[in-house]
């Protein structure tokens, strides 16, 4: 399909069920930026408010998660989607899964965040913002593609993954660096490192959603040959 | 489609226009080629290209109006029937490659080789067991033993037999529309025709018996070649190889059925599939 203009149903009611999914795909991206967004003012700012807030907020977006499965299985038993509207009810459940585990690993990094209050500050400090912004910018901008169908700004954004994945292995080194250095940082070193797994995950899972998006409006897959695995 | 699937997809025949694309690996059992048909001055078919691949399911689609019933009955010469109408192309009959349209060939060729299921159920008014054995009876089979098997055998294939097995020489315009509409098909499994033409064969049957129908088409595919015609995308998406959508006369698009139904090429199929069409 090149032409991706997309009309409307005949039947109206589906139209509508397609918007209220599309709808809370983009209210489950919300809260999945903000939750990520406070898990690293926790660690930053040693904010343990923040931290808090990240671990309550994951039950909102599991819930999300919930009414989306819902909506989207009910779809398919009553409409029958085919060809774009099959893809895009089916690619529902599959991003809404991966908002859902990037909401976990927000919150397995506010709880670093928290386990690092009474650890001195170091340099990491700096990697990993830079990491967590580099997984932010992604996220909006695959959101921004996903409310407008646009393949193009999803697959600029999955370009960005590998910036994510070079700052990791960087990161990673490092951290390696300071342990060997001072062995009585290896604690905070072994919590940070986690934290950059974590959004390293994070940036996978953005970059999940743009083959996604990719997927729905093409129909077929973003060729991996492009940018080979890390 | 998976990336892997478009990996591993044989080669397609690229360069034919693309509502044309036939499987270069799939045996072909006719070939229509630039049909077109006109009812006295009305043309309904438009140079119609495309395949139909030997034991494959091939589903027409396409809205009301838009020629398949007309595509299917030129398979039996069936418009042969009334004066004025006429054909221009070729539909070739393999494997003796006999131009199905052509003047010269005797339309009792296709009509003993190709079986066709109507729209409408079109029982004969005899009995039950007569109308099975019909086409048998028209091939010389006389043996009582034989007919009677077979009769059986197509009956209980349409899932029909145990409706009917009590009263085989009950009228058949006793029988309800859905159970007139399996004894058709009985009828036109009974002499094992190499093509078999099923026009909305399941409009009028309930889940059960539309169920038993897909299922048989399915287990049918593996000996005969089916041409089946519906207007329940899942159904034509469930039981078929391969799908050609028409519109106005026209092949817009012919493809194998998983890319019609996931990933059509052209917008007009996607918005007739979706349920965006008018
Ligand atoms: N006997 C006939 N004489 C004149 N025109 C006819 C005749 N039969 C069909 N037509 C016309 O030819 C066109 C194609 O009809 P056809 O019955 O093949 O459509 P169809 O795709 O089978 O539609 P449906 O899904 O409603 O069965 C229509 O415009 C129809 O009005
Ligand atoms: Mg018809």
């Amino acid at each position: 399909m090149s032409d991706p203009v997309i009309r409307r149903h005949t039947v109206h009611a589906f139209d509508e069920e397609l918007d209220r999914l599309t709808r809370h795909i983009l209210e489950m991206g919300g809260l999945v930026e903000r939750q990520l967004q406070m898990a690293v003012r926790a660690l930053v700012e040693r904010d343990e408010t923040a931290a808090d807030g990240v671990i309550a907020g994951d039950d909102a977006v599991d819930e999300l998660e919930e009414t989306i499965d819902h909506e989207a299985i009910r779809i398919l038993a009553t409409r029958q989607p085919l060809a774009i509207d099959l893809r895009m009810v089916a690619m529902a459940l599959k991003i809404s899964n991966d908002l859902e585990r990037m909401s976990d690993y927000a919150v397995n990094i506010a709880r670093r965040a928290k386990g690092l209050l009474d650890q001195p500050r170091f340099k990491p400090m700096i990697t990993i913002p830079r990491m967590a912004q580099v997984c932010q910018e992604m996220l909006k901008q695959v959101l921004d593609a996903y409310a407008a169908r646009d393949p193009a700004q999803a697959y600029a954004a999955w370009q960005r993954d590998e910036e994510v994945d070079q700052l990791y292995v960087s990161l990673f080194r490092e951290l390696l660096t300071y342990i060997i250095e001072d062995p009585r940082k290896t604690s905070a070193c072994i919590d940070l490192m986690f934290v950059a797994k974590n959004l390293e995950r994070i940036g996978d899972h953005t970059t999940n959603i743009a083959e996604k998006i990719h997927y729905i409006v093409h129909g077929d897959r973003i060729n991996r040959m492009i940018r080979p695995e890390s | 489609m998976t990336a892997e699937a478009t990996a591993t997809a044989p080669a397609l025949a690229l360069d034919a226009p693309r509502a044309e694309r036939a499987r270069a690996d799939v045996p072909v059992k006719a070939r229509v080629e630039r049909l077109s048909f006109w009812y006295g001055a009305k043309q309904a078919l438009h140079e119609i290209t495309m395949p139909v691949h030997e034991r494959c399911v091939t589903a027409l689609i396409g809205p009301s109006g838009c020629g398949k019933s007309t595509f299917l009955r030129c398979f039996n010469r069936m418009h042969d029937l009334y004066p004025g109408n006429r054909y221009a192309g070729h539909i070739w009959l393999e494997p003796e490659g006999i131009d199905i349209i052509s003047p010269k060939t005797d339309p009792m060729i296709p009509r003993l080789r190709i079986g066709m299921v109507f729209q409408k159920p079109n029982p004969f008014p005899k009995s039950i067991y007569e109308n099975v054995a019909a086409g048998l009876r028209i091939r010389g089979v006389r043996n009582r033993a034989v007919l009677d098997e077979q009769v059986e055998k197509s009956l209980r294939w349409a899932a029909l037999w145990d409706e009917v097995k009590d009263r085989l020489d009950a009228s058949a315009y006793d029988l309800s529309g859905g159970q007139q509409q399996r004894l058709c098909i009985a009828r036109a499994l009974a002499p094992e025709p190499e093509v078999l033409l099923l026009d909305e064969p399941t409009s009028a049957l309930d889940p059960i018996a539309t169920a038993h129908i897909e299922e048989l088409v399915d287990e049918l595919r593996s000996r005969y070649t089916i041409v089946i015609v519906t207007h329940n995308m899942q159904q034509a998406a469930r039981v078929s190889q391969f799908t050609g959508f028409f519109h106005l006369g026209r092949l817009v698009e012919f493809g194998e059925t998983e890319q019609i139904f996931t990933n059509p090429r052209e917008s007009m199929t996607q918005d007739y599939i979706t349920g965006r069409f008018g």
